[in-house]
């Protein structure tokens, strides 16, 4: 086995190692966003829901301060619009992630046959 | 996903390795185990949303001006009365707390314990599933290892 070759594996390796850490975060991410999206596609629905004459409060700290319902709507309706953005992008994120991996798992695969090979003969 | 096509599912089981199989293994009891406190969490909100119900339940006629203790944390109270019996506060979600009648809240609490029922009863139903493919693997498991002993025992006895 050639010392360049070891060297190469060994930061192809790293490298691989390195996107499979990214992925996880990745995916972490993923997650806290889905989750992020049903509790305001909850809240929202409520406002739907909500009489006309219902107030409306936040909690700030340890007190409830009265909000305006509409202003309130719309917020929540903002925050959605980000949420489904931000999983867009994660996506598409997680897809191209996933192709590289491979990519890389593929050419650390024939490194080490190589390695192999030369270290047989 | 799991919910690939059983038969060609079945086919590259028997074809994997053994050390594959037990990685799998590992991941299955990884994956029912996360199924599993889901599913607690879910039957722990539902009795939180029916406790909240049956709190809403006792705002009564009966029990206006009556004199209740206020927790103002969990081992401080103070006590107070009990001057509405109309309308509370409900949590909505993200910090969000809408002002309801009691029979809207009622109502509320209903559709939320309805909800998270309707979800737990889809985790157990996954559970079911993957503890069917679970048992599936392990049978095969054991298939490949008492086959790998037998050839071990072969190859001993031609040896000798």
């Amino acid at each position: 086995m050639s010392e360049a070759q070891r060297k190469r594996l060994e930061t192809e390796t790293m490298a691989m190692q390195k996107m499979q850490k990214e992925y996880q975060t990745l995916v972490i991410n993923r997650q806290q966003l889905d989750s992020q999206l049903q509790e305001n596609e909850l809240v929202d629905k409520e406002f739907k829901l909500m009489k006309d004459d219902a107030r409306v409060y936040k909690l700030t700290g340890p007190v409830l301060l009265p909000q305006d319902k509409t202003e309130a709507a719309t917020n929540v309706e903002k925050r959605l619009e980000f949420i489904r953005s931000e999983i867009k992008r994660v996506d598409g994120r997680i897809e191209t992630l996933a192709k590289e991996q491979e990519k890389k798992s593929v050419e650390i695969f024939k490194l080490q046959m190589d390695i192999q090979g030369i270290s047989k003969q | 996903m799991a919910t690939a096509n059983p038969k060609t599912q079945t086919i590259s089981l028997e074809d994997m390795p053994l050390p594959q199989l037990h990685k799998l293994k590992a991941q299955f009891e990884e994956e029912i185990g996360e199924l599993t406190t889901a599913f607690t969490q879910m039957k722990q909100a539902q009795a939180t949303f029916r406790e909240c119900k049956s709190c809403v339940e006792s705002m009564t006629a009966d029990n206006m001006d009556k004199t209740i203790m206020v927790p103002l944390t969990n081992s401080l109270y103070v006590p107070g009365k009990l001057s509405n019996i109309d309308s509370v506060v409900v949590d909505a979600g993200t910090g969000y707390y809408i002002e309801k009648s009691v029979g809207d809240a009622a109502q509320y609490y209903d559709a939320k314990a309805e909800f998270v029922q309707g979800n737990a009863k889809k985790i157990q139903e996954t559970i079911e599933q993957k503890q069917t493919s679970f048992r599936g693997l392990l049978e095969i498991i054991q298939f490949k290892m008492t086959q790998q002993q037998r050839q071990q025992q072969q190859q001993q006895a031609a040896s000798k």
